[in-house]
């Protein structure tokens, strides 16, 4: 683990099994993935729609679980859990925090891309 | 064991691209041996998918087509490589519709369908219902849930087999290996 909580071994695993070009691949699908999900994670949480958030959430959760993105993982799961409780405020402090790790985390997913 | 061309292992040995492998393996009509395609992997050159694509062309190593339906692109696009490495072929969806679409279209018999749970529009439940009523190939359900008991109900609604994300590759491709194995029997 690190100061954004990640996993590196996760990632080299990856690497072993699917290669550096996928891992770095996969890492900048992420990039441009998570941030969508967390935009209509809170799209959700203001439309009333807190289906749509917990399915955002349920997403980021996997995918950054799959790239040993940990924190964002752990956040993902604590929001999505309390938007299916119906707990649209507790929900929204997920997503908080969620935003404020994300510079860090993708400061740290660019290194390793450069791997 | 597959064997390799003195000029192939020249290719090799300078760093060739995935380009000139692949002109070198159809030159030479034989195949990379597998410890080579990870050398090549971990040069950086290349991942063991590619080379096993480029290398297994006209050979007919892709028979057996599988239907991946995720909306989430990275693990999508990491269940593709990862089947595509042991020579499956793979078709995507985004969603449980254009899945449905695909298998009721017919135009690719799918001998496997590995699909998502908790997707928008069409769920992975209603999916796994249709291609179960309609006595469709074996689904392996990708879940993202800590409920022991959703997995328990997979099964009883007609899944194969139940795979939890994130997940990990090599045990992820065992899984998928051996529902294609039971489905053959």
């Amino acid at each position: 683990m690190n100061e954004v909580n990640a996993d590196p071994d996760v990632l080299e695993r990856l690497r072993v099994v699917g290669g550096p070009r996928l891992v770095r691949e996969l890492i900048e699908l992420f990039m441009r993935y998570a941030p969508e999900r967390i935009t209509i994670a809170k799209a959700g949480i203001e439309q009333g729609d807190l289906g749509a958030t917990q399915r955002a959430l349920h997403s980021l959760k996997s995918s950054a679980g799959q790239l040993g993105v940990t924190a964002i993982q752990e956040g993902s799961s604590r929001g999505e859990s309390l938007a299916a409780n119906g707990d649209a405020a507790g929900a929204e402090a997920a997503l908080a925090e969620i935003e404020a790790l994300w510079p860090a985390t993708r400061e740290w997913l660019t290194e390793q891309v450069r791997l | 064991m597959f064997t390799t061309t003195p000029a192939l292992a020249a290719s090799i040995a300078r760093g060739a691209t995935v380009a000139e492998l692949q002109e070198a393996a159809i030159a030479g009509g034989m195949r990379l041996l597998r410890q080579t395609a990870l050398e090549k992997v971990a040069q950086g050159v290349s991942t063991l998918s590619e080379v096993d694509r480029v290398v297994g062309i006209g050979e007919g190593t892709a028979t057996q087509r599988v239907l991946v339906v995720d909306d989430d692109p990275v693990q999508r696009k990491l269940a593709k490589a990862m089947l595509e490495q042991c020579g499956l072929a793979v078709t995507e969806a985004d969603d449980g519709d254009k899945a449905q679409a695909l298998f009721d279209a017919g135009n690719e018999p799918f001998q496997l369908v590995v699909t998502d749970l908790c997707m928008p529009k069409m769920n992975g439940d209603l999916l796994l219902t249709h291609i179960r009523q309609r006595h469709g190939p074996p689904v392996i359900v990708l879940t993202g849930s800590e409920d022991g008991t959703s997995e328990a109900r997979l099964i009883e609604l007609g899944a194969d087999d139940y795979v939890r994300k994130p997940f990990d590759p090599p045990r992820f491709v065992a899984r998928v290996k051996a529902a294609l194995r039971r489905a053959a029997m």
